[in-house]
């Protein structure tokens, strides 16, 4: 049972959820909301947006101002909601198929742009609503609906793309540690600027079962056993590090950030 | 709705005024942010209340089909008073949602009735006949949807030939008979060969059914 002031966050109304049992989205919904309350942050001033998928549905089973968009679109809700009102804190939950492929330039324009918006990426390496095709994070061997005999593109870098498109906060972590996930989230919402914060969670239901991961718990030890702490990874051989997964924060940098870019412009358009 | 060729056109336009004392804001919830259901309309005129982010109320936005929290639902008879109470708003206000313009229709015996970037080589057309003696005039429907039937069948009542030129293998037409009832003679003309229509050929169409 968690703790009564983290459970008045759940519309406990719209449950129950969607999502198979032993999801991980799970894990990361009760990171973002032990965040939230320790920031002290209000529902009626918290903005959460979300794609399409089942990473999306997230926004609906939080009690605070939520929009459930379009595929991949959610960062351009997101970027009209903070620019209209920066007040509000705004956060972006996504899956990998709305950050990397359908909304993969929101995606870097928002990098770019720096606007004060904390993006969370449930990365699952397949569309496991659709019937588990194969998504630009699905790892290149690893078998999907649409990859019977292997993939074979090489899987994006979310944290290495948000780096390279210029966002603020950049880290990784993943559902085997919800402890570290929470402070990455943490820290995020509270960098003045564009945070990318990626968790690797899994969909035992469709990319599990094709690639020996078909229990949850095959797939939390898969995660314990492969993560490798940024720090520990700076003296491995990229030989060591192949199917491995780097964790820790990537980038923590200070950058103008758009929202007060764009009120000193106004300020300044008006002064003339 | 726009068009390729207004998209990349470029000429001086007149942006009119705009009169703001009229603007309407949404009906604001008079209820505690506890007691708030966003999509559950008001007896009284069938419309729900909108609350803006950031006003003190948690609420849902979905695309998907929703229930009255906003929360997305497969149940049939929810989703069926929800797109009902769509269309009996869209039905209400119809009169405020249907704009056309119609240049010297009065008398005319000929419409050509055009929209989007046709609509001005017709409008050329209809001068051209004009000076020729023709009794030609002009529709454009500015909204397609919904589409402007009831005023259209009145002036079909009274004309005896409509022109429906498209950059198409004709589709709006289909909605023009639907309208026209029978009343007039409904004659599609259509181009599909990466060209525009010139006024001299909607012109050559005008005199052939004058």
């Amino acid at each position: 049972m968690p703790n009564q002031e983290v459970f008045s966050w759940l519309r406990t109304r719209f449950f129950p959820h969607i999502w198979c049992p032993g999801c991980g989205h799970g894990i990361i919904m009760h990171a973002l909301l032990r965040a939230l309350v320790s920031l002290k942050k209000k529902k009626s001033q918290t903005v959460i947006a979300s794609g399409i998928g089942c990473s999306s549905r997230m926004a609906g089973y939080i009690d605070a101002c939520t929009v459930h968009t379009t595929h991949g679109r959610s960062l351009a809700f997101a970027t009209g909601i903070k620019l209209a009102k920066p007040d509000l804190t705004v956060i972006d939950v996504m899956g990998d198929g709305d950050c990397t492929a359908i909304g993969g330039n929101h995606f870097i324009h928002a990098c770019r742009r720096n606007i004060d918006i904390t993006a969370i990426v449930m990365n699952n390496n397949i569309y496991g609503m659709t019937g588990g095709q194969a998504s630009p994070t699905t790892p290149a061997g690893s078998m999907a609906t649409t990859t019977p005999y292997g993939a074979i593109d090489p899987s994006f870098d979310i944290c290495k793309l948000a780096e390279g498109a210029g966002a603020a906060y950049v880290a990784r972590s993943t559902i085997a540690n919800p402890k570290q996930a929470e402070q990455f989230i943490l820290n995020g919402i509270q960098k003045k600027g564009f945070s990318v914060v990626e968790i690797l969670t899994h969909c035992h239901t469709t990319f599990g079962r094709k690639n020996n991961r078909r229990t949850p718990i095959d797939n939390v030890n898969y995660f314990k056993n492969n993560s490798v702490p940024l720090a520990k990874a700076k003296d491995m051989s990229p030989e060591e590090l192949a199917g491995k997964i780097i964790t820790g924060e990537f980038v923590n940098k200070d950058v103008p950030e758009y929202t007060d870019q764009y009120l000193a412009l106004i300020e300044n358009v008006r002064g003339k | 709705m726009s068009d390729e060729i207004i998209g990349h056109m470029r000429e001086k336009v007149l942006v009119p005024k705009i009169d703001t004392s009229k603007l309407v804001d949404r009906k604001r919830p008079a209820d505690i942010p506890e007691k708030f259901v966003p999509y559950r309309p008001d007896p009284k005129d069938d419309l729900p209340c909108m609350a803006s982010f950031g006003d003190g109320y948690t609420w849902h936005i979905t695309g998907l089909t929703h229930n009255d929290w906003g929360f997305p639902t497969n149940n049939a008879d929810e989703i069926e008073k929800k797109m009902k109470r769509l269309m009996r708003k869209i039905d209400r206000f119809r009169d405020d949602i249907v704009e056309y313009e119609t240049v010297s229709a009065e008398d005319a015996e000929v419409i050509v009735l055009a929209y989007g970037s046709v609509a001005r080589s017709s409008l050329r057309a209809v001068h051209e006949a004009r000076n020729r003696g023709i009794k030609a005039g002009f529709f454009r429907p500015i909204t397609l949807w919904p589409f402007p039937d009831k005023e259209l069948e009145k002036l079909a009542r009274k004309v005896k030939t409509i022109i429906v030129p498209e950059l198409n293998c004709g589709q709006m037409v289909l909605e023009v008979e639907r309208a026209v009832h029978g009343k007039a003679k409904v004659v599609a003309h259509n181009l599909v060969n990466g060209e525009l229509f010139k006024p001299e050929e909607i012109l050559a169409v005008i005199e052939e059914v004058a």
